[in-house]
Parts: C-alpha cells; sequence; structure tokens
C-alpha cells in the first residue's frame, strides 16, 4: 500500500454505499430488505387476516378502530457487494504511467471501502490475460480491503481478457451480490451488457462505472500515429481532420453506452482520470435521489 | 578498364541520381502512440510522403544505387583488360590462281600475318584463318595443299596456289610433275580440282567484316592485302567497296601468273604470226600447264574447214568482246553429247572440253581441254591483219586470258600501278570509330518484354502497398478476423 492507497482509504472512511434497490433476505444488516418481518423500522400495516400470527395484531389499533390489523416493518440486511475489475492492456494507459489503471484500481479499492463500512461482505474478480483471472470472495471480515488493495498490487493490466465470463462467474458465485464493473467497454462490452441486464431483470444491483482517460475525451492536437494497445495492427493517423471525427464517434459512443446500461436497469457512472478518486467513489455511492448525472 | 557502351553507365548514373533524390521523399509510418479508444478515429491510409533534408533507408539507398550501377556497368560491356596495341592489324592473302609463287607468297605475307590480329585468306571467295594462319603459309610455301581452321574453326581447303619453280618443275611428280600442281589440291577427291579466280571485293568486305569485329579493341585499323593485284581479281564493285575501308591500305605485290610485260606467250605468238595455225604455245613457269594452239587443217581433234568461209561480226570471250569482221573458217570437229555439260548445251568435242569463247551467234570459237598436266586451248578465231582491232582493250584483255590458269576464263595480267595507288591510298590508318559497328540482332519483341517487366514490377509494388494497407484492419467481425488468421496462416 502506498501513500495515495493510504490517503484514498482515510478520504472513503466515513462512506456507506447503500443498497438502491432491496435486497433479498439475508443476515441483519443495514439495508433494506424484500422481507417485511418484525423488526421496530415500521412501513406499513395490513388486515389480519385468518392465519396470522395473533401477537402481531395491533391491539391499540383494534381498540380505536374495532379492527384487527397487522403492523408490518421493513428487515435489514446486508447486501454482498462484487467488484469486477477490467485488467486488460486498454487499462495500461498511458505506458509510462499507467494512470488509468491505477484510477480504476482506486475506484475499485474506494467502492470496496465503502461497501465495508457498511459491514456487507465485499470481495474482488480481476479479468486478467491470466487464465482464470483473479478472484477473492466476499467476506466481512476487517482486513478485506487491504487483501484486495494487496491483490491488485500484483495484477500487472495486459492482454484481452474477457470481461463478460469473469461477470457470469461471479454472478453464478454471488447470487444475491451487487456487482460493480470497473472498466473502460472497450472490450466485450455487448455481451457483458446482456448479462447485467439479465442481472438487473433478477432484482439484483448492477453498477457499470466507465473508466475514462482525459488523453481519450481530449486526445493530443500534434499529429501522431496512434495504436490501440490491444491490437497492434490497428493503426490510425491522428489529424486536425481525423480528431474531429474522433471526438464526435467517442461522444456518440459513450452517450450510447450509458444509454444501453441505464435502460438494462443498471447504474452507469462515468468516471475520468485527473479527478479525485474518493470524489468518484462518492459520486457512484451516492444515493439515486441525491447522485447528478456527471 | 574500359567500357565499350559508356551510354549505359551514364544512364545508369543519371537513374542512380534519381533514387538519391527520391530518397529524400520518404514514405513511411509517423511515430507511434498508444491510445484504447483508436479504433474511434476514421480509417484513412496512415502513410505520409515527407520530403526530408537527410537521407532515408541510407543501407536501403547504398543497395540501390549500388544495385542500378551495376546493372549498367554490366551493359556498359567493360573491358578489364584492353586490348594494349593501339593498331590492330588485318593480314589479307591471296591466295587465288593469280598467284605466281607460293612461297614468295608465304615470304611476303609472313612478316604481316605475324603479330595481324586477323588474317584473311581469299581466292573468289574471302574467309578469316584462325590461330593456323602461319602454319598455312608454311603449307603453302611448301606446296602441299593445307587444311587451314577459319574463323569458325571449320577445316576449309587451303587455296590452290603453284608452288614455286623448283617444286613446280620437280621432276619426281611433285605438285607440278604429276599435272595436279597445288592448284586446288587437284588429287583428293572432294578438294576443288581448279584453283579460283581471285576477288579483291570479297577480300575487301571479308576486312571490313573483320575490322567491325576488332573495333571496340583498337584505336586504328591496318588493312594490309598480299596479292598479285591480277587484272582478274578486279570487279566493277572493287573501287566502291574500296571506298568504304575510311583510311590507307597497304598493298603488298606479290609475283603473279602473268608475264612482266603483261603480255602474255600466246599473244606473242600470235603477234609474231598473224595467222597463227596448228601451233602450240606454252606459257613457261607456270603449272598446270596451259598450251594454245591455234586451227589448223591438219589438227583435226576441234575443228573442221568449213567448205565456204563466212564473215561474223564479232566474238566473246570471258569478259571480252572482241567486234571485228572476222573470216569464220572453222566449225566443230566432233559433237559428243557427253560432253556437253549442263550448264553449256552447245556442242562440244570431246570429253573434259569446255567453251573457252564463242562467236556471236553461239556457235564454239575456241575449247579448252584437260589434259594430264594442265589444259590446251584450241582457238579458231583469227586475229585481225588489219587496223588496230588487235590493239584494242578487248582483244589484250583475250590475248591476256590466253595464258591465264586453265579453268574459267580471266586475265592475270597486273593491274597498274595507277589503280594500285589509288586503291592503297594515302593518310592515316582507318580510325577505328569511323568502322562500322557489327550489328546486332535484337529481336523486336525485347522492348515490350521489358516494358511487361517494368509493368509487372510496378504492380509489384502496388500490390504490396494494398496488402500493407490492408494490414490496417480496424474493428473487425469474427469472421473477417478467422480469414485474417487463415490469410496470415
Amino acid at each position: 500500500m502506498n501513500a495515495a492507497d493510504g490517503a484514498l482509504l482515510d478520504a472513503v472512511r466515513s462512506l456507506r454505499w447503500p443498497a438502491r434497490l432491496k435486497a433479498p433476505a439475508g443476515l441483519a444488516g443495514d439495508h433494506r430488505s424484500w422481507m417485511r418481518g418484525i423488526s421496530t423500522e415500521f412501513e406499513d400495516y395490513r388486515a389480519y387476516r385468518p392465519g396470522d400470527e395473533v401477537s402481531k395484531i395491533d391491539w391499540k389499533l383494534l381498540a380505536r378502530r374495532d379492527r384487527a390489523y397487522i403492523r408490518l416493518s421493513t428487515e435489514q440486511t446486508v447486501l454482498p457487494t462484487m467488484v469486477v475489475l477490467d485488467a486488460s492492456a486498454s487499462m495500461a494507459f498511458p505506458a509510462a504511467t499507467l494512470e488509468k489503471w491505477h484510477f480504476a484500481r482506486h475506484i475499485a479499492i474506494g467502492l470496496a471501502s465503502a461497501a465495508h463500512t457498511g459491514r456487507d461482505p465485499v470481495g474482488i474478480a480481476v479479468a486478467t490475460a491470466e487464465p482464470g483471472g483473479h478472484y477473492l470472495p466476499a467476506r466481512t471480515r476487517r482486513g478485506i480491503v487491504h487483501q484486495i488493495l494487496a491483490l491488485l498490487g500484483t495484477v500487472d493490466p495486459a492482454g484481452t481478457p474477457r470481461l463478460a465470463p469473469v461477470f457470469d462467474a461471479v454472478a453464478r458465485r454471488n447470487p444475491r451480490a451487487r456487482i460493480a464493473v470497473v472498466s473502460d467497454f472497450l472490450g466485450d462490452a455487448a455481451e457483458l451488457l446482456n448479462l447485467a441486464t439479465q442481472r438487473s431483470a433478477a432484482g439484483r444491483e448492477v453498477h457499470a462505472i466507465h473508466t475514462i482517460h482525459t488523453t481519450e475525451i481530449s486526445p493530443p492536437t500534434r499529429p501522431a500515429l496512434v495504436v490501440d494497445p490491444e491490437a497492434a495492427q490497428l493503426k490510425r493517423p491522428l489529424t486536425d481532420l481525423s480528431r474531429i471525427r474522433y471526438l464526435e464517434n467517442f461522444g456518440a459512443w459513450r452517450e450510447r453506452l450509458a444509454r444501453d446500461w441505464r435502460m438494462a436497469g443498471a447504474s452507469y457512472t462515468e468516471v475520468v482520470t485527473g479527478q479525485r478518486a474518493a470524489q468518484a467513489v462518492q459520486r457512484i455511492v451516492r444515493p439515486p435521489e441525491t447522485a447528478s448525472r456527471p | 578498364m574500359i567500357f565499350l557502351a559508356p551510354v549505359y553507365l551514364i544512364a545508369a548514373g543519371a537513374v542512380a541520381a534519381g533514387v538519391v533524390a527520391l530518397h529524400f521523399l520518404s514514405t513511411r509510418e509517423p511515430d507511434t502512440d498508444l491510445l484504447p479508444t483508436t479504433r474511434f478515429i476514421p480509417k484513412v491510409p496512415v502513410q505520409a510522403t515527407t520530403i526530408t533534408v537527410r537521407f532515408t533507408d541510407p543501407w536501403l539507398l547504398v543497395l540501390r544505387v549500388l544495385l542500378i550501377l551495376l546493372l549498367g556497368a554490366a551493359l556498359a560491356r567493360p573491358l578489364i583488360h584492353p586490348l594494349s596495341a593501339p593498331v590492330a592489324r588485318i593480314a589479307v592473302v591471296d591466295v587465288s590462281r593469280a598467284v605466281g609463287s607460293a612461297r614468295e607468297l608465304a615470304d611476303s605475307a609472313r612478316g604481316y600475318v605475324e603479330g595481324a590480329a586477323a588474317v584473311v585468306f581469299f581466292d573468289r571467295e574471302a574467309r578469316e584463318v584462325g590461330g593456323g594462319a602461319m602454319d598455312s603459309l608454311d603449307a603453302l610455301a611448301e606446296g602441299t595443299p593445307v587444311p587451314v581452321v577459319g574463323g569458325a574453326g571449320q577445316t576449309v581447303d587451303s587455296p590452290g596456289v603453284p608452288a614455286d619453280e623448283e617444286t613446280r618443275d620437280s621432276p619426281e611428280g611433285g605438285p607440278a610433275g604429276d599435272g595436279t600442281g597445288t592448284r586446288g589440291a587437284a588429287s583428293e577427291g572432294p578438294r576443288r580440282t581448279r584453283a579460283e579466280k581471285g576477288s579483291l571485293s570479297s577480300a575487301l568486305i571479308a576486312a571490313l567484316r573483320t575490322a567491325s569485329r576488332l573495333r571496340d579493341g583498337a584505336d586504328s585499323l591496318q588493312l594490309v592485302v598480299i596479292s598479285p593485284f591480277a587484272r582478274e581479281e578486279r570487279d566493277a564493285a572493287t573501287e566502291r567497296i574500296r571506298a568504304l575501308w575510311p583510311g590507307r591500305i597497304e598493298v603488298v605485290r606479290v609475283g603473279g601468273v602473268g608475264p612482266a610485260d603483261g603480255l602474255p606467250t600466246g599473244a606473242r605468238t600470235a603477234l609474231a604470226d598473224p595467222v597463227p595455225t596448228g601451233t602450240a604455245t606454252e606459257s613457261p613457269g607456270q603449272s598446270p600447264r596451259v598450251r594454245v594452239e591455234w586451227a589448223d587443217s591438219t589438227a583435226s581433234e576441234f575443228w573442221t574447214e568449213r567448205e565456204t568461209p563466212d564473215t561474223i561480226a564479232g566474238v566473246r570471250a570471258a569478259d571480252a568482246v572482241m567486234v571485228y569482221p572476222f573470216e569464220r573458217r572453222w566449225r566443230p570437229a566432233t559433237v559428243t553429247p557427253s560432253a556437253l555439260s549442263a550448264a553449256d548445251p552447245t556442242p562440244g568435242p570431246a570429253e573434259n572440253t569446255l567453251v573457252y569463247a564463242r562467236w556471236m551467234d553461239g556457235e564454239p570459237a575456241a575449247f579448252e581441254r584437260a589434259t594430264e598436266d594442265g589444259c590446251l586451248r584450241s582457238i579458231a578465231i583469227p586475229l585481225p591483219t588489219e587496223g588496230d582491232a588487235i590493239l584494242r582493250p578487248a582483244f589484250q584483255r583475250f590475248l591476256a586470258g590466253l595464258d591465264a590458269p586453265c579453268g574459267e576464263p580471266g586475265d592475270p595480267t597486273p593491274l597498274s600501278d595507277a589503280f594500285l595507288t589509288a586503291f592503297a591510298g594515302d593518310g592515316p590508318l582507318a580510325p577505328a570509330s569511323e568502322i562500322g559497328r557489327q550489328v546486332k540482332r535484337v529481336t523486336p519483341a525485347v522492348p515490350w518484354i521489358l516494358a511487361l517487366a517494368l509493368l509487372v514490377a510496378l504492380a509489384e509494388h502496388w500490390a504490396r502497398r494494398r496488402l500493407a494497407k490492408g494490414s490496417d484492419t480496424g474493428p473487425a467481425s469474427g469472421r473477417q478476423q478467422v480469414q485474417r488468421k487463415r490469410r496470415a496462416a
């Protein structure tokens, strides 16, 4: 853990990541559950039906209204959180500083920390070029964030790993979990979106954190021949004219990507290097009613 | 080292300069930067042509320039060891029947043949002799037929030239004694039985062809003609062909078969007796021996006397046409069809006999019959006794031809000194640059094939660029990726 990691953890120490949807029933936690129980947090009344426990009848209300009502309350549960991190070659940009990768890594750590602060189990899966990638199951123990931090310190982004199989494996192993995908979505984005759609349809939270480097938003103005790090044969000249076309194409693609993910029921957040990772994490974990469009 | 076709080298230098200039125009890919979102840049050619002030790809430039210069040098036909002699000598040796003494000819020619770049023997035809020229001359001097190696390596019979006096007159049956002599190597199967008449025109043409071959190896060309320069060796084209030689000619005259005073024995006899009949004269110092007899009533082998002599306007012998009201007293004696040659259907009296002269109406006026030691010429032409007809050139040529060697009528009389002076010319030797180059056969298809090769080279360049451009694939479908992998495989 370096100084930047420590500063990040300090900055997100107070952040919590509340669920945007009701969570499936589970252990008691901070998130509202689909289950309605007898907890102290009142939610609603329901007319008594034969078979209900008599002890749940609100006797005071019965006395006032002369009708029997059952007092309903919301169950609080934990929400396991899995972060799926893209470690492809496109994330290793620029090659000298790997700024994009480190930014994505901080986002993942910040999200894990925010989830762990709410006593949620948290884990991570890293899609790398190595077979199987790296996987750390969701845990609630105290040192899990540092384990994630240590794990990411060993990863070198390279190659063209596919993100969709990793996402699918995580979803199968953690059926209740909230999944946050941190990626630039330059790989198998369509397949990943398909899986995310299915996941959202099942009532699970899916977050898409689109990581972008500032150079990708505003490429250099000097003429250059640029190469895709994941496809060396893909070379294009970046001139004044092609730069304009690039900005048009890239902007349109980002808009289409955000629309598709949101229409799939997922949360889409675009984060750009250059901003503070803690602020980006805060924007991601902010409840929907207070979140603003990037 | 010299170059025989330096224009190719100059052209190669110009092309190489163009290549050097082209290397200032660099078509290359600029330095590359990584950008993960490259796919969003529109697909355009990635090569740019720039003019740089420094050489690009210096090793490639060196290779290309070297290649072009080597091609130019190869086409320029370099001579690493040029001919050291500034003068190339062509010795043209007359071996025709007009040569009087083979030994004299060999002695005269030896000094010129030795060290000559090329040696040409000629009689009716001319052929360049290879490395055996000296041996051929030695053989000629010994009076034996000598096979000489021609320029192309083929073996040809040496022409027959009369041996010297001692050999010719030897009673032991030498070349003269056995009646065959060296003239035409008569005794050996397919070899020529009669010596050929010489042709200066053929000799000059052969010399010109040889000079065309030698012109690139010498500064000047020296032409030496060793010959008796008999009149029969000159023809109408001789002067014109001589004019094609752009320099002087060294003329070496050797003794011929003709008399020194230019008047043949037969003529002297005839002039001594204006009406010679039945007299056989013999040309001394000549082999095979040539005897001339004049028609006589007692000699009935060739002629029978006409009952009524008639008068005819002229007679023709070889190229001598004599116009005179001759009194024709004799007619051919016996007609022997077997003696007729296919080319001469005129009746003749006996075998081995040919018509030597004819009257204007086609009747034979003179015969020549081969004998064991030579030939006998029987003449039925009365010599004019009045006027100056006998002094006319036609009569002179006719009389001179009587002493010509057996066979085709000719005139062994030496050419005049004035002709030889004009023939030799004056001034410097012939410059090699003024000799016509040998014509090289270049088929018309060659430039078209070369142009086609150039087009193919350009197409190859275009295809290579297309393939290089095609490698910039951009986002591709899975099927396209599979196809590319197959192509790469």
